[in-house]
């Protein structure tokens, strides 16, 4: 159905292809910078990625630039400062991220601390506290999951206070995200599959929730589409190219999808999971998301089928009678963390997490706070919150 | 000579305007009266620090509304606070007389980026929660449907607040 009203913004730059990062000098240089500071973390340095980069800036014969590469797999408030006194001190004019969730969103934070010249990041948690442009941004993403190089969101731990904090706003969005399949190839199984399922769980929750619009769908149904033809080989056969790709441009089409239409309850349950338990995002999404879609039916019975084609193709779409297919499309989703767990154990359960059961009732507390319950199609109060989260635990 | 351009001076919707601060006085006086006596509102406003305040802003220069939260409830503060650590701000006049009149419920309002909010973003859920709480003491069950997600369970209570609320607490502000 056509939303009465609906907003849509994307303004990245995208660069897709095997060997798409020899392009970076030059993007660098259309943005007239000469100093980036590059956002990484220790495994990108080990898996080589960084000396990739260094050998493209050399051909380029351009300066290489400053890394800090200190970022931990949950980014942190004082990261980010020890973070903007490296980018102080090399005189930085512009932020590179390469890695994860982790190393993008603290290049985000970074990005606020160092346009702002505060040392106080918590100044700008929340929504559309930046009225102005930050300084020039370009990330290449290692994983292909959470589409951060596309969105304007970023989810840093505030370490004083032990929640993570949210920051939204459209300056924070990059202005170059580079795809390369190279990034990925070194991708473990394990954290393919994942990341894969953090894709896929945006796409999905950015088809039914509030404030989905035909523009957000198409990117949320190309991601799923190339998800379904792609995940399961990727996690295979991590060193094919071809799959990586298609993975990496699905984790960035279904980030563009849910940036502007948001995600549900799936999110607020894995962000607070996340918080209480320390389980990584991709792992929780794929705990949750077929619990989400079965709490929502009744809600999104229409949005639930249709994805039946997307999930299960044409042949399967059209063999299923119409009053069954959401309930297949929850299905497919259910048979896809089956395979993972039998390819890589990707945790199927809470319990499989690590998740001790006690931690439920604080899980649900902080999960009915998380800003994005707000767009989910059904109200989730803690008492049914508790209730997915014990049938998700066993 | 040419004319090249015009001036335009900033128009004035008074029907729109004057629906929008009669709503929000409404909602004012009432969500304070509620933060007394309805025990999930109460739950909410406990879990907000002492002082924690709150404003409704329509952008650029309309008409706003606030409340403060002092010895554990909140105080109707009109259009008295210039700041606030939670603030929500409504785009434009008409985004304002959408969501008051009340066409638009406030999570369709986000999802419409009819309002902007500054502050801490979990607050501002339990702030929304208020409100879901409160509209069905405001409106009839035929209105509440198409501004909330699900309405909450209310017993015979209802009837008697909706009472307190339009006969005392809107009016006397108590």
């Amino acid at each position: 159905m056509m939303p009465s009203y609906y907003e849509f913004y994307c303004p990245v730059k995208i660069v897709s292809g095997y060997k798409a990062i020899d392009n970076l000098p030059h993007e660098l240089q259309q943005m007239n910078v000469k100093r980036p500071l590059i956002i990484t973390d220790k495994g990108i340095v080990l898996a080589g990625i960084i000396d990739l980069i260094k050998e493209v800036f050399k051909e380029y014969d351009m300066d290489i630039p400053p890394i800090y590469d200190e970022v931990p797999p949950d980014s942190s408030n004082k990261i980010v400062n020890q973070a903007a006194s490296v980018f102080r001190k090399n005189n930085c004019d512009s932020i590179i991220a390469i890695g994860g969730g982790s190393a993008i969103d603290t290049a985000k934070g970074l990005n606020i601390v160092v346009s702002e010249d505060t040392d106080d990041l918590m100044k700008f948690v929340g929504a559309d506290r930046i009225d102005h442009p930050l300084m020039p941004f370009v990330v290449i993403p290692t994983t292909a999951g959470t589409g951060s190089e596309v969105t304007l969101v970023a989810v840093i731990y505030n370490e004083d206070k032990g929640v993570k904090m949210a920051f939204t706003s459209y300056f924070l969005l990059p202005n170059v995200a580079i795809l390369d399949p190279r990034m990925t190839l070194s991708l473990p199984s394990n954290i393919t599959a994942a990341t894969g399922m953090d894709a896929l769980t945006h796409a999905i929750e950015a088809f039914y929730c509030l404030q989905k619009n035909p523009l957000s769908d198409g990117y949320a149904i190309s991601a799923i589409r190339l998800i379904r033809d792609n995940l399961l080989e990727a996690v295979k056969n991590g060193k094919n190219k071809q799959a990586r790709l298609a993975m990496a441009n699905a984790a960035l089409m279904a980030g563009i999808a849910f940036s502007n239409s948001m995600v549900g309850m799936v999110h607020s349950l894995g962000h607070a999971t996340g918080s209480v338990a320390h389980v990584p995002h991709g792992v929780a999404m794929s705990i949750f998301l077929p619990f989400g879609m079965e709490y929502n039916l009744e809600k999104n019975q229409n949005e639930l089928a249709e994805l039946l084609m997307y999930l299960g193709g044409e042949e399967e779409y059209s063999k299923t009678p119409q009053n069954e297919r959401a309930m297949r499309s929850i299905e497919i989703i259910k048979e896809l963390k089956n395979n993972l767990y039998d390819l890589c154990k990707l945790p199927r359960t809470l319990k499989e997490a690590g998740v001790s059961e006690d931690k439920l009732p604080e899980i649900a507390k902080l999960a009915i706070d998380d800003p994005s319950i707000i767009f989910n199609p059904k109200e989730m109060s803690f008492d049914q919150a508790m209730k997915i989260l014990k049938k998700a635990y066993n | 000579m040419e004319k090249v351009a015009t001036i335009v001076l900033p128009g004035t919707k008074f029907f729109k305007k004057f629906t929008v601060k009669t709503v929000f006085f409404i909602l004012g006086r009432s969500l304070a009266s509620a933060s007394k006596f309805e025990p999930r509102i109460r739950r909410e406003v406990a879990s907000w620090e002492e002082g924690f305040s709150i404003m409704m802003k329509v952008l650029p220069s309309g008409p706003c509304l606030g409340w403060k939260k002092e010895n554990g409830t909140l105080i109707y503060m009109g259009s008295k606070l210039k700041k606030a650590e939670l603030i929500i701000n409504f785009k434009n006049l008409t985004s304002a007389f959408l969501l008051m009149t009340p066409q638009v419920g406030v999570a369709e309002g986000f999802a419409q980026h009819r309002m902007t909010v500054i502050g801490d973003l979990a607050k501002s859920i339990s702030f929304n929660r208020c409100l879901n709480i409160l509209l069905p003491y405001l409106y009839p069950d035929f209105i509440c449907k198409r501004l909330l997600k699900e309405i909450p369970e209310m017993k015979y209570e209802r009837f008697y607040r909706m009472m307190y609320l339009y006969l005392i607490g809107i009016p006397l502000g108590l």
